[in-house]
């Protein structure tokens, strides 16, 4: 197997203690939407469990109303509107078509992923697609369980897809200010297309294509509210390997 | 304390040896039906299933190999078994949803991950006491115990971090930020490295502990490469990884980290152990209700063991 070797030898080691809120940096996040919602509860959330990273390392993540921020979670479909030069938007709601702009990022799944899970779904089964959602509340594996669990402790209800969808978004801030050290949103657009990957719980690691999509598996929801599989469907592709999640809507900035 | 070291002897008189046979053991834990299964491993028989109790993962043995501790996820306690008579003596409470531990190699202390409290437990097995209650990063799974005793290792995996906890004092003395989603640790025999395995930045990192900061890492290129259990044979200067769903027993150079050798084993493989005299390696296949015993000298999987559903833990008792 190969294996690539990585020495690090002269960097700025990332050593941590917890450190007093009079020794931590703060970073601004500015969020458009409402926090009585579930998009801001995932929010609220992300941004928690960010700070329970972020504390080791020097930096303290507070939301802010300020709208110049240079860090913002988008919750409608405006997000495109807002992104601007001097700022990096991660959008928590499906993008519009032609949303590919730079310093532009989606965590929730386009309206072309949900479009090929579902005709994924047909194909298989020969019957119409349930639902296609980012997340359930009934996901048990690769640490959702524990996911679904510090949501419901917090907020006492189930973890939707919206909500899954803003806590990403804070947790994908705290990822690229954490490990980069840095909190310029050129820098932080920067990792999300470079190094980046983020712990989404949905066990792997979820990466922005081209066209700053999260690529993800998702899943299927019948009327009743329940879990009933997983996209993309492993029989859509032939054989026993692994999901490709890229078989799920666009990669390049085209017709997305 | 004299009431268990005479319990102790007492035990040692009246059964003389470790188990009947005096082969070296292998326990196994099974997540999916709740039992630990024993194998003889000179016949790679099992010769005993343990009724556990719900979802036992982690698995440990006191310093003096009388007994096997078992986390119990979902019982927030560790059952404590005895390695002779293969019965359940107590369930301890262990705090919050353990999923992993380590023992201290001189105290006997279990050092248990709260994974949904976010803290590790200090526990005395001998009377029940928590010692302290450390709070570490979200979803902390996997503890290591230097050999010195000196230093706890637990990785905590939604926060990507490796948590250092000085012994006795138990105060964390540093935080180190590894790859996304680390699962277990392990030190050399001086003390000085940690090897950190983390699973979805499907990495391996050897940190120096004196600096507390990664010396080197190496990271697998194959997207299904998920590595989880680990294990250090320093006679061999080899560490050897298991990695999820890529089925496959990594064998890497334990300075370097530089790739030796992929020995393919079962579907979902999870936990590793190395046998008597580090000559073979017990994999849990998870998928494969099995376990894989592994030549490491021929880098070649023997044969499969069948145990019970969905094996995770393993441990080895030498007589």
């Amino acid at each position: 197997m190969q294996i690539a070797l990585v020495r690090l030898i002269a960097l700025a080691f990332l050593l941590g203690r917890p450190l007093s809120a009079a020794e931590l940096e703060t970073v601004s996040i500015a969020f458009t939407g409402g926090l009585n919602s579930d998009v801001g509860r995932g929010v609220l959330l992300g941004l928690e469990e960010a700070n329970q990273m972020g504390r080791y390392f020097g930096f303290k993540f507070v939301l802010s109303e300020n709208p110049d921020a240079a860090l913002l979670i988008a919750a409608t479909g405006a997000g495109a509107d807002l992104a601007a030069s001097n700022r990096t938007v991660v959008s928590a709601v499906p993008a519009p078509r032609g949303a590919c702009r730079t310093g532009l990022f989606h965590v929730a799944p386009s309206h072309a992923m949900c479009r090929s899970a579902a005709e994924q779904w047909e194909r298989v089964h020969q019957t119409d697609a349930p639902a296609v959602e980012a997340w359930h509340s009934s996901l048990v594996r690769f640490a959702a369980r524990d996911l679904n669990g510090r949501y419901r402790k917090k907020f006492q209800a189930p973890m939707t897809g919206p909500a899954w969808a803003g806590w990403a978004a804070a947790r994908s801030f705290g990822e690229a200010v954490v490990r980069t050290r840095k909190t310029d949103s050129a820098a932080i657009a920067a990792y999300f297309l470079g190094e980046f990957a983020l712990d989404g719980q949905k066990g792997q690691p979820l990466r922005f294509r081209p066209n700053h999509q999260l690529r993800q598996p998702l899943y299927y929801v019948s009327d009743a509210g329940e879990l009933v599989g997983e996209a993309p469907q492993q029989s859509a592709q032939g054989g026993d390997g692994a999901r490709d999640p890229d078989s799920l809507g666009e990669t390049e900035c085209t017709a997305d | 304390m004299y009431g268990r070291l005479i319990s102790i002897l007492i035990a040692s008189i009246l059964c003389g040896c470790a188990h009947p046979g005096a082969a070296p053991l292998l326990f196994v834990s099974n997540e999916g039906d709740g039992t630990v299964s024993v194998v003889d491993l000179d016949d790679r028989a099992v010769i005993a299933t343990i009724e556990a109790g719900t979802r036992p993962r982690g698995l440990g043995l006191s310093p003096d190999g009388t007994r096997l501790y078992v986390a119990l996820g979902t019982e927030d306690a560790i059952a404590v078994i005895d390695t002779q008579s293969f019965e359940v003596l107590e369930k301890l409470d262990a705090g919050s949803d353990p999923e992993a531990f380590a023992v201290h190699p001189q105290t006997g202390n279990l050092y248990v991950s709260n994974e949904d409290e976010g803290t590790a437990t200090a526990l005395d097995p001998a009377t029940g006491e928590k010692l302290a209650v450390i709070p570490v990063g979200i979803e902390p799974e996997g503890g290591a115990c230097s050999p010195t005793g000196d230093r706890v290792l637990v990785t905590a995996e939604s926060t990507s971090t490796l948590h250092v906890i000085s012994v006795p004092e138990h105060e964390e003395v540093g935080v180190i930020l590894v790859g996304a989603r680390p699962r277990e640790a392990a030190f050399s025999s001086d003390g000085k490295f940690a090897y950190v395995t983390s699973e979805i930045a499907s990495e391996v990192a050897r940190v120096d502990m004196t600096s507390l900061s990664i010396a080197q890492k190496a990271s697998f290129e194959a997207e299904n490469v998920k590595p989880k259990g680990i294990v250090l044979l320093e006679e061999r200067g080899e560490l050897y990884v298991t990695t999820g769903r890529a089925n496959s027993i990594e064998v890497l150079d334990a300075e370097t980290l530089e790739a030796r050798a992929s020995i393919g084993v079962g579907r979902r493989v999870w936990g590793l152990v190395a046998g008597p005299a580090g000559r073979m390696l017990y994999s849990a296949d998870g998928l494969d209700n099995a376990v894989s015993v592994v030549d490491i000298e021929a880098r070649e999987r023997l044969l499969q063991i069948p145990v019970g559903e969905r094996p995770w833990g393993l441990v080895v008792l030498e007589p």
